[in-house]
């Protein structure tokens, strides 16, 4: 309320986000977490084997995550807090504010994770000795897994805040329920995106002699990853509050197909299942796995982190940090008092600073900015206009009294009945292209 | 205002986190101008390379460190923003918010100018030869989308300043050419980009080195050295310009201590750096000199900053007492 409205053209802001931040988990735990082991593990053997083919094909590797990491990962890094400035500020300010000294421990390791990128990629054949440059090597693993590692206590308080809630305490929300089965997951997840990127890549950095190795070693990650995928997954489930779980068919599948969630759950396992077989089939070296049987794993995996994350945002539902704030931004403690006196006057930056009569629309609109935009738009992905376009008032009215009934997911509706009605009229008003031009337009 | 969020302690005292902040974004800002510098000194370098082939070989050399301050630049952008967040959470993130488009295109451009400049770091050894135009024009666009990005962020910090102008709602480029002072403050960024770059040539290429010749040596010493001389000696035209275009009340006593202080240092190392170009070498001290300019220039920047939101901060601070108020007469 206290800051001006960012809506994203057409996909609104939720989308934008989650675009952002799905690119940068793929390249981050894909080229940084699980990439930096996979490259100096490939360095270790071509110094333990004195084959030099290994070492060029890991410093091949190493040149293209190098690219990848900094370039769009850091920048995705950095592109999810400016989309959700702009986007969720009361949010992002309210988590600053809780974890401030994560992130600023966060920044220390960054600092080091890129120095030692720059350091082991820029120094490859300058050292006298080997052992030392991947004693780097390691290092530049090490700060990469603890960037995940203090992340994963962040977005874990997100939806299971632990002991926060009562004692306002920092560790106490970092070290929440889901913590270490987010952790293992994710770091799971690392070792298997790094090895499809792997394999993907391998007929442009190992040679012909090493292609069958380099395969089996990217077979070995697989197979790592999956018990950590499976144990990590399994406990993320089995932590989640009930009310978080009762989310998760409509989370799984979306509310139209929420009957359907087994689906869901189904593409997690058989993803998980694709990964296991391809690891299986890598362990041979005699026996090239065609590219099309990666390329299928790799899709099916770019879809289980897609859908993991939604997932994950969307049990989180109707808070950004349970029990303190919804995901529209509004603090828990405050509705009854806006319930009293109104959102609008206290929103310096809405259009409107009340219902007027004969503003109604406008008013809906300032309300619909305040209070549904986090998750719905007009006419996008997710979109309110057509839902309600022409429908009775009254009944309309009547859904927003209900709707955090009906749908648990939601948020109450916050403000005071007046504001309630405007916001109905906006949504029954004309379609939602015309309004969205025209806030002013009467239906 | 109400201070945000109002309900939270904040995470570290103001008195701690408004150096903090300064220090963390002189050390950023330090390697932003050898990305930007770098860049345009390589290009010229280039260039130069033409003719002499020991500029080319600089040029190479030069975009390689290039790479390493890119990243750094990033990577060190994230504490100032963490630290802009938490200390001045309101006007920032409400400019931020009002020029959204903009200051989330910086995104886009940064990744296409990182790729650019990759790209033409790294055609060096493979496609220049074939296509030597081409790999000079990916410099230069690289170049060229790099130079839009300290404008987004000018007129962002710039905006946070002036809640009446805020209040108006301006779109980004209204917001350039209307508030504050950003031109003048882009070109003076600039000049301190070259000469900062200018100064890493001389140190990093211009001094004893046993990969280069002794005269080759001395030219690099002169490139960096002049671009360094040139560069500083121009702030003192548009130093001037951005010092007259402030907002009324934007200099207190303290801000014109430090800003005079940073004007004599940046004096003091032009001279030395004119003895270092003729063979004297007087490059430590320049550098001190120039590093305390600096020192001075931010201390002063953010002077300005807090007295221009001093009206502001004393509104969020009535604001402030009046919500929890509010508050307790609700809860009765």
């Amino acid at each position: 309320m206290d800051f001006p409205y960012f809506e994203f053209p057409w996909l609104g802001n939720r989308w934008l986000i989650a675009i952002v931040a799905t690119l940068h988990v793929l390249v981050n735990h894909s080229a940084a977490i699980g990439g930096s082991l996979l490259v100096v593990l490939m360095e270790r053997r071509g110094l333990k084997e004195l084959n030099a083919d290994w070492d060029a094909a890991a410093y091949r590797l190493a040149f293209i995550f190098f690219l990848l990491t900094t370039t769009v990962g850091a920048l995705s890094g950095v592109g999810i807090w400016f989309t959700v400035m702009v986007s969720a500020p009361q949010a992002l300010s309210a988590l600053l504010y809780i974890f401030f000294w994560a992130w600023f421990i966060e920044w220390g390791v960054f600092i080091a994770e890129v120095g030692m990128v720059l350091a082991y990629f820029l120094s490859w054949n300058r050292f006298k000795s080997r052992d030392r440059h991947l004693a780097l090597g390691w290092a530049y693993v090490l700060t990469s897994f603890l960037t995940l590692a203090i992340i994963s206590g962040i977005l874990g308080a997100m939806l299971t805040p632990g002991s926060w809630l009562e004692e306002r305490g920092f560790w106490g929300a970092f070290f929440n329920p889901t913590y270490l089965p987010q952790l293992i997951l994710r770091s799971g997840l690392a070792l298997a995106l790094a090895a499809v990127l792997g394999l993907l890549l391998q007929g442009r950095v190992a040679s012909e002699n090493i292609r069958g190795d380099f395969q089996r070693l990217c077979g070995q990650f697989l197979l790592m990853a999956l018990p950590l995928m499976a144990v990590g997954g399994a406990g993320y489930l089995w932590v989640l509050p009930e009310r978080v779980k009762a989310l998760l068919p409509t989370a799984l599948m979306t509310q139209r197909y929420a009957d359907w969630a087994s689906l869901g759950l189904g593409f997690q396992v058989a993803a998980c299942v694709a990964v296991g077989i391809l690891g299986l089939m890598t362990l041979r070296r005699d026996r090239l796995v065609p590219r099309l049987g990666v390329t299928l794993v790799a899709v099916l995996l770019l879809g289980w982190v897609g859908h993991f994350e939604r997932v994950r945002e969307f049990v989180r539902k109707p808070f950004l940090i349970p029990g303190y704030m919804y995901a529209n931004g509004i603090r828990v403690s405050e509705v009854p008092r806006l319930n009293r006196d109104g959102l609008l006057g206290g929103a310096r930056w809405a259009e409107v600073s009340g219902v007027v009569p004969g503003k109604e629309i406008a008013a809906g609109r300032a309300l619909f900015r305040l209070q549904c935009a986090a998750c719905h738009t007009l006419s996008g992905p997710n979109a309110l206009g057509d839902k309600f376009a022409g429908r009775d008032v009254d009944a309309v009215v009547g859904f927003l009294s209900v709707q955090h009934q009906v749908y648990p997911f939601m948020p109450p509706f916050v403000g005071t009945e007046v504001e309630k009605r405007a916001l109905a009229e906006f949504l029954a008003g004309p379609p939602s292209e015309e309004v969205a031009r025209n806030p002013g337009v009467k239906p | 205002m109400n201070a945000m969020p109002h309900d939270l302690p904040l995470p570290l005292p103001l008195a701690v986190g408004k150096p903090a902040l300064v220090i963390a974004f002189l050390v950023h800002i330090v390697f932003v101008n050898l990305m930007l510098g770098g860049t345009v000194l390589a290009l010229h370098a280039h260039f130069l390379g033409q003719k002499r082939p020991c500029f080319e070989r600089l040029a190479g050399e030069l975009m390689t460190t290039v790479t390493v301050h890119k990243s750094l630049a990033v990577v060190l952008g994230v504490g100032p923003l963490l630290l802009l967040s938490v200390v001045y959470t309101v006007p920032f993130y409400t400019s931020s918010a009002l020029i959204a488009p903009a200051w989330l295109s910086v995104l886009w451009l940064v990744t296409l100018s990182f790729s650019l400049l990759y790209a033409y770091k790294y055609g060096w050894s493979g496609w220049k030869g074939r296509h030597p135009r081409w790999h000079i024009a990916t410099g230069v666009s690289g170049l060229l989308v790099l130079l839009c990005v300290p404008l987004i962020y000018l007129t962002n910090t710039q905006l946070m300043l002036d809640p009446a102008a805020m209040a108006g709602r301006p779109s980004f480029f209204r917001a350039l050419w209307e508030v504050g002072n950003v031109i003048p403050r882009y070109f003076h960024f600039l000049l301190a980009s070259l000469a900062v770059a200018g100064l890493w040539v001389m140190g990093w290429w211009g001094r004893e080195r046993s990969d280069w010749s002794a005269e080759d040596r001395v030219s690099l010493m002169r490139f960096g050295g002049y671009w360094a001389i040139f560069a500083t000696a121009l702030q003192f035209v548009a130093g001037p310009v951005v010092l007259f275009t402030l907002p009324r009340g934007a200099l207190t006593g303290l801000a014109v201590a430090f800003l005079a202080l940073g004007v004599l240092t940046g004096l003091g190392a032009i001279f030395l750096l004119l003895d270092t170009v003729r063979g004297k070498d007087r490059y430590a001290w320049s550098v001190f000199l120039i590093a305390t300019t600096v020192v001075c220039m931010g201390t002063t920047r953010h002077l300005i900053r807090e007295s221009l939101l001093e009206l502001r901060l004393s509104q969020d601070i009535g604001r402030t007492a009046v919500y929890p108020a509010a508050w307790a007469h609700f809860r009765g």
